[in-house]
């Protein structure tokens, strides 16, 4: 009897350069701020057909804003208060690469509490970019 | 509008927004040329000639507070600090 033919992990597939089956996806948070609003909130849901693995983080905006993001599923937020949007997200042509990237279980929701900091209307869209796994 | 006012320039992308742009040169028509001084943006810095229609001044601003009740409520309130907050920001 021979061995019985088993599946290459995504590891050794990415090795083997065979294609892999995680799924590159922007997950993004959209909010429109008016001049100086404080505390608006907005979210995204990791969707329920595959845990998600955040590698970038990165946003356009009309003008500089702050937030606090939370990770409600294990009910924690990632900030102690506001940061600004310099320090939180790149652009996509640079962006904000995550040194350990940040796993996120399906169905999670990433939450944030949006400040505006330009004096002026603004709308922003922050984007979690990375891998949908094992798809 | 005179060289080194504030004022605002209309960006159109995803919605309509209004940017703070310095004055470097103003024509008789209300129209200028202008550099956009509003950090975040993608064309903060970029020196721009505008026409009259997408430039407005510290006194349009406030002529569009002035142009709602006394009383507001909601997403009028909020409006209308927006405004004021901007107007402030104007010279």
């Amino acid at each position: 009897m021979g061995a019985q033919p088993q599946a290459l992990t995504t590891q050794q597939k990415a090795q083997l350069g065979l294609p892999q089956d995680d799924l590159i996806f922007w997950y993004p948070i959209n909010v429109v701020l008016t001049s100086l609003q404080a505390g608006a909130i907005a979210s995204v849901q990791i969707m329920n057909d595959a845990d998600f693995e955040c590698r970038w983080i990165i946003s356009s905006q009309t003008g500089l804003w702050q937030a606090t993001l939370f990770d409600t599923l294990r009910s924690r937020p990632l900030m102690p208060s506001d940061i600004n949007s310099e320090n939180l997200a790149g652009t996509a042509q640079l962006p904000f690469i995550l040194p350990k990237p940040w796993k996120l279980m399906r169905t999670a929701t990433v939450k944030g509490t949006f400040t505006d900091r330009s004096v002026a209307g603004n709308t922003i869209q922050l984007c979690l970019v990375g891998y949908k796994l094992n798809l | 509008m005179k060289p080194g006012d504030t004022v605002q320039v209309q960006q159109q992308d995803a919605g309509v927004h209004w940017i703070y742009a310095t004055v470097i040169t103003a024509n008789d028509d209300g129209s200028a040329f202008v550099q956009i001084r509003h950090p975040g943006n993608k064309e903060h810095g970029a020196m721009i000639f505008f026409g009259a229609e997408k430039i407005r001044t510290k006194a349009d601003v406030q002529k569009l507070i002035d142009a709602m009740p006394a009383q507001v409520y909601g997403p009028v309130l909020q409006e209308k600090r927006s405004l004021q907050s901007q107007a402030d920001w104007l010279s």
